[in-house]
């Protein structure tokens, strides 16, 4: 089955074109992102610095709030955030949100699914394993929203790197 | 079902591509390195919209981190069960020990080198400080000529300064005491530390020198060239001698039946493919009369080397290659063995290390045999092979080889004011991770005013640039990995029709700038933005028909539009019209669609916009038709331009039938007196106010049978006037009263001006009292002059006996004017002469046929003081007014304007 789904997937991959037009940009929803180092003190408690600088092996945590600052309501909300160059996602890191639910790429946004991901790996004999993707693998995350945004309304959604 | 196949296999591909890749990137990410993240969203308003956000970018730089590492290590105890290395000596000899420092930071850094020696479990007579560290420039294993010296005498000294992950190999040399007997043991290490962070110390690395009475087997491996290219060879030429005092015995190779010093290698393996690099050529060894061995696939390497499985014959993919001497290698003798590999094409750029062995027998029955004698660690770097590929969708390698640049994706239609997007997959097919620039080369026939947008492959995300060289890139590119990108093409409203336009996309190799690949991103045919205007019919689309709308003259027709934008970028339209001269048209936003300028909507519009793409709105072109325009058919067009493209316009035209409009205007009604058998002039204007020409008949109605006569302005009898549309003439009237008529007579004629074609009429009356004597009247009105509404304006009438008769029964009668209204208890007697023993003012509201009327304030609806009612006041004089007798001040009355 797996096999199967990724059929699908690839077909939608390799259409040649976007449809014209599909998305205008627009004042309506609008993003923030933030980014924290987090330092884990003597007494187990976490503190947020500032991550403008940070060393290899430290984690960062991506804050991303989007509020929708139009007169009408928004719905359908996808946030979508590449995993930085240089950061390695850290495993169940990723908020999810009440009402909705948050997925993951191996194959730099072409694809998204929930945790764990799983591949059908070509063994050199010619047969195939199945095999569970690994945190480094992740190339995206994508948040889903359920709710309708009514005008201010906002959501904050988080996840956790640390820098390679 | 074919299709099944060809879409998974690239899939398929791609996961062990990434498998791959994870392993090639876990390397620590450079000091200075900018991480860079930005988030988008898409969403969708409650009308069913798509949009797109993308969120501020966070930059975090990487500061250095530094650590040093130095193999071999020993295995930890004090001695180490397993030291770094051993080697068996001599008295006297000198021994060379290799070790390979790497920089595991990740920035440059150099490192402080010393040697350490357990003086506790040293039985030789030997310090730290005779040990010489040299750095092996050519890592060689051998130190030559030039080399330098790191530290010497126990002090400290750097190499460096290297790169983040470079490797660099150390000798560690030393003299064995002359005295040392069999049997004693030096443990040497080193120790070296960062200079960037004195605490990332690398120590220990314990080798054991043993000193022996007996063979003693150097091992050195080379390997050349320094830098190898995929598809090229790698020599290897493992070669020592035996510098000990008693013969290296042989070991028996059970699989082939063969006994000697057997000298062997386990071939590097490449990562990608897990194999080992094969074999190029026949290996060749010395001394003379040995055999050259092979350990085939799938055979182990566990366990002391002459058990493995070793064969006489090559085999695809041979693990391991070795060289069995017929027989002992003698004191003093040599050995060498070299053979050759093929750098895969395709194997990752990097290190490639390789270390040989020997096995033999010494002649001490109480050592483990048999003595493996390990080489140093030769590398070669395998050299970057650069090869972006990019390419339609799903196609990064279409083209025509060898440059594979000749490959076009197209999109047939778009146009002018859209955007077209491209997704472009590049793909590393050479053997180094690559930042793989994306420019838009120089052969692009993109027109100015286009612009190009380049995002990852959500298409919201920008692409930047990830490295240093200021060229967005698609970050790093693991060999064989593929990745997509949008190229967003934005089409200028102004765009004219016409095409192809390409976007011609380069991927430029970070690793050799000199080494591209193109594709192109093809619009064949470009639509330019255009312009509709129509007729209003209520719904999407429009009516082309001409349409006609009567009118009277002196009003407006309202002519509904619909404005549609029949291309895909969104556009306003400037208004224009033509209609004949002195109209006027107005241009009025409907905004609520049906058709009808209402009453929040006039707020006059010069232009129409912004209309989405195949949206349409509607307007209102009112057309006033000015007062005298002449009956027929007038032509009115009403055009649309497009702002993107001024050359883009639509016209509808319409027309205006303007009605047959007669009309006549005999003007003012007059007053006046005579005596019996005098005559009267009255002047009259007639006006044609209609829109036709015609001839009007002059006529009249006298209530006392009397004659009337037309006059023109020259005194020229007239009968009729001939006046065009707005023509005004003046017409006097004379009126001749029969002698003997009785004084006090009031007739009324009745004038009229008839037209001879269109019929239309209109009178003009005049009203004159009969008189006894010559009673000279004169009315003046004070203020004088233009008055605005609602002033209020007092006629005095002077009075006086001009004749020789005393005058009896004099009556002033005088007529409310048109447009006014009278005050009420206005009407004043003045001062009359004394015969005049009273005055007595009384009104007529029925044109003075009945005098009884009593003003009232308010009355006929005017305002409180006035009384419209009022159409006549008189003053009846009680006395007489004697010849020559004249008012000294006349009777009056007040009228206001009307306002209302």
């Amino acid at each position: 089955m797996g096999a199967k789904r990724f059929y699908a997937v690839g077909v939608l991959a390799l259409a040649l074109l976007v449809p014209l037009g599909s998305a205008a940009s627009d004042a309506g929803l609008t993003g923030n992102l933030e980014a924290f180092r987090v330092v884990i003190s003597e007494d187990g408690k976490e503190n947020f610095l500032p991550a403008d600088r940070a060393r290899p092996k430290d984690i960062i945590e991506y804050r991303l709030t989007y509020r929708n600052n139009s007169s009408d309501a928004v719905r359908n909300i996808f946030i979508t955030d590449p995993i930085p160059s240089g950061a390695e996602y850290i495993e169940e890191s990723a908020t999810r949100p009440d009402r909705g639910r948050v997925e993951f790429s191996i194959d730099g946004g072409r694809t998204f699914r929930e945790w764990p991901v799983v591949i059908t790996r070509q063994n050199p004999d010619g047969t195939k394993t199945q095999i569970e993707a690994t945190p480094d693998m992740v190339t995206h995350i994508r948040w889903v929203l359920s709710d309708t945004f009514a005008p201010t309304g906002e959501i904050t959604v988080s996840y956790r790197t640390f820098v390679k | 079902m074919r299709l099944k196949t060809y879409f998974l296999l690239p899939l398929l591909l791609a996961a062990m591509l990434l498998f791959a890749a994870a392993s090639v990137l876990a390397v620590i990410t450079p000091a200075g390195t900018l991480i860079r993240n930005r988030s988008s969203a898409t969403y969708e308003d409650m009308a069913g919209n798509t949009f797109s956000s993308t969120s501020n970018e966070v930059v975090t730089v990487v500061l250095p981190v530094y650590g040093v590492s130095i193999l071999p290590d020993d295995s930890g105890e004090t001695p180490p069960v397993t030291p770094a290395a051993i080697q068996n000596v001599l008295p006297g000899m000198t021994v060379y020990f290799r070790y390979d420092l790497t920089n595991t930071g990740n920035d440059n850094d150099s490192f402080s080198l010393f040697p350490i020696l357990d003086a506790a479990n040293t039985t030789m007579a030997i310090a730290a400080s005779d040990v010489t560290i040299y750095h092996d420039l050519n890592g060689d294993g051998v130190v030559n000529v030039g080399e330098p010296v790191v530290s010497a005498g126990g002090v400290p000294g750097n190499v460096g300064p290297m790169a983040s992950g470079a490797t660099v190999s150390i000798i560690l040399a030393y003299v064995i005491p002359v005295a040392a007997t069999a049997g004693e043991v030096a443990y040497i290490g080193v120790e070296g530390a960062s200079v960037g962070d004195a605490l990332q110390i690398d120590t220990r690395n314990y080798h054991l020198t043993n000193v022996v009475n007996d063979a003693v087997m150097t091992a050195n491996l080379a390997a050349a060239p320094a830098l190898v290219l995929p598809g090229s060879q790698i020599t290897y030429s493992f070669s020592g001698s035996n510098l000990g005092n008693n013969s290296a015995n042989g070991v028996t190779v059970a699989s082939v039946a063969l006994t000697g010093v057997l000298i062997y290698d386990v071939i590097p393996v490449d990562a990608g493919t897990g194999l080992p690099l094969p074999i190029f050529g026949g290996p060749t060894g010395a001394p003379a009369a040995g055999t050259v061995l092979y350990l085939n696939a799938g055979n182990s390497t566990a366990g002391s080397p002459e058990t493995w499985n070793w064969s006489l014959v090559p085999g695809p993919d041979d693990v391991a290659v070795g060289y069995i001497t017929s027989g002992a290698i003698v004191p003093a003798q040599s050995y060498n063995f070299s053979y050759q590999v093929t750098v895969p094409l395709g194997m990752a750029a990097g290190v490639l290390g390789n270390t040989a062995s020997l096995a033999y027998i010494d002649n001490d029955a109480l050592t483990v045999d048999p003595t493996i004698v390990v080489s140093n660690n030769a590398t070669v770097t395998i050299g970057t092979v650069p090869d972006p590929l990019i390419g339609p969708s799903g196609a990064p390698g279409a083209g025509t080889p060898p440059n594979f640049d000749d490959d076009v994706q197209s999109v047939a239609v778009a146009y002018a004011g859209t955007s077209v997007d491209f997704v472009n997959t590049i793909r590393n097919d050479g053997n180094a991770t690559d930042q793989v620039n994306i420019i838009l080369d120089g052969a692009s026939t993109l027109p100015a005013g286009w612009s190009v947008i380049l995002l990852q492959s959500d298409g919201v995300t920008p692409l930047v640039d990830t490295g240093v060289d200021g060229i967005p890139d698609v970050g790093p590119l693991a060999p064989g990995a593929t990745v997509d990108i949008v190229v967003r093409l934005v089409i200028p409203g102004s765009q004219a029709a016409g095409g192809p336009f390409d976007a011609v996309m380069r991927a430029q190799s970070t690793n050799d700038p000199v080494v591209t690949n193109l594709t192109t991103d093809r619009v064949s045919s470009v639509l330019a933005a255009s312009a509709d205007i129509g007729n209003y019919n209520g719904g999407a689309g429009t009516n082309d028909a001409s349409v006609n709308l009567n009118s009277n003259p002196g009003t407006f027709v309202d002519f509904p539009l619909d404005v549609i934008n029949p291309s895909a970028g969104t556009d306003t339209y400037t208004l224009s019209s033509v209609a004949p001269a002195g109209w006027t048209v107005t241009f009025y936003e409907d905004t609520n669609g049906n058709g009808v300028l209402d009453a929040g909507e006039v707020v006059p519009i010069g232009s129409v916009g912004p209309i989405a793409g195949f949206a349409e709105l509607n307007i209102i072109a009112r057309v006033d038709v000015p007062a005298g325009s002449l009956a027929g058919v007038n032509p009115v067009s009403f055009t649309a331009t497009s702002t993107n493209n001024g050359a883009a316009s639509d016209t509808i035209a319409d027309t205006v039938t303007v009605n047959s409009f007669p009309a006549v205007d005999f003007a003012p009604d007059l007053s006046g007196n005579t005596t019996p058998g005098g005559t009267v002039f009255y002047t009259h204007t007639v006006t044609n106010t209609g829109n036709i020409a015609d001839t009007f008949t002059l006529s009249y109605v006298s209530s006392q049978g009397w004659t009337y006569v037309f006059y023109d302005i020259l005194n020229n009898p007239i009968t009729d006037v001939t006046l065009i549309p707005g023509e005004v003439t003046t017409v006097v009237v004379q009126l001749s009263v029969p002698a003997g008529v009785t004084i006090g007579t009031v007739e009324t004629g009745t004038l009229t001006a008839t037209g001879n074609v269109t019929l239309v009429s209109d009178d003009a009356i005049d009203t004159t009292v009969i008189i006894a004597g010559v009673l000279g009247l004169a009315k003046s009105v004070n203020p004088l002059g233009d008055q605005p509404p609602g002033a209020e304006l007092t006629y005095t009438t002077d009075y006086q006996n001009l004749g020789a008769a005393t005058l009896t029964t004099v009556v002033v009668l005088d007529a409310i004017p048109a447009f006014t209204q009278f005050r009420v208890g206005s009407a004043a007697n003045g001062t009359p002469p004394a015969a005049i023993t009273a005055v007595t003012p009384s009104y007529s509201n029925d044109g003075g046929t009945t005098w009884v009327y009593a003003p009232a304030s308010g009355g006929g609806g005017a305002p409180a003081g006035f009384d419209a009612n009022v159409t006549n006041v008189r003053f009846v004089m009680t006395g007489t007014l004697l010849a020559g007798d004249a008012s000294t001040v006349g009777v009056s009355f007040i009228v206001r304007i009307i306002a209302e």
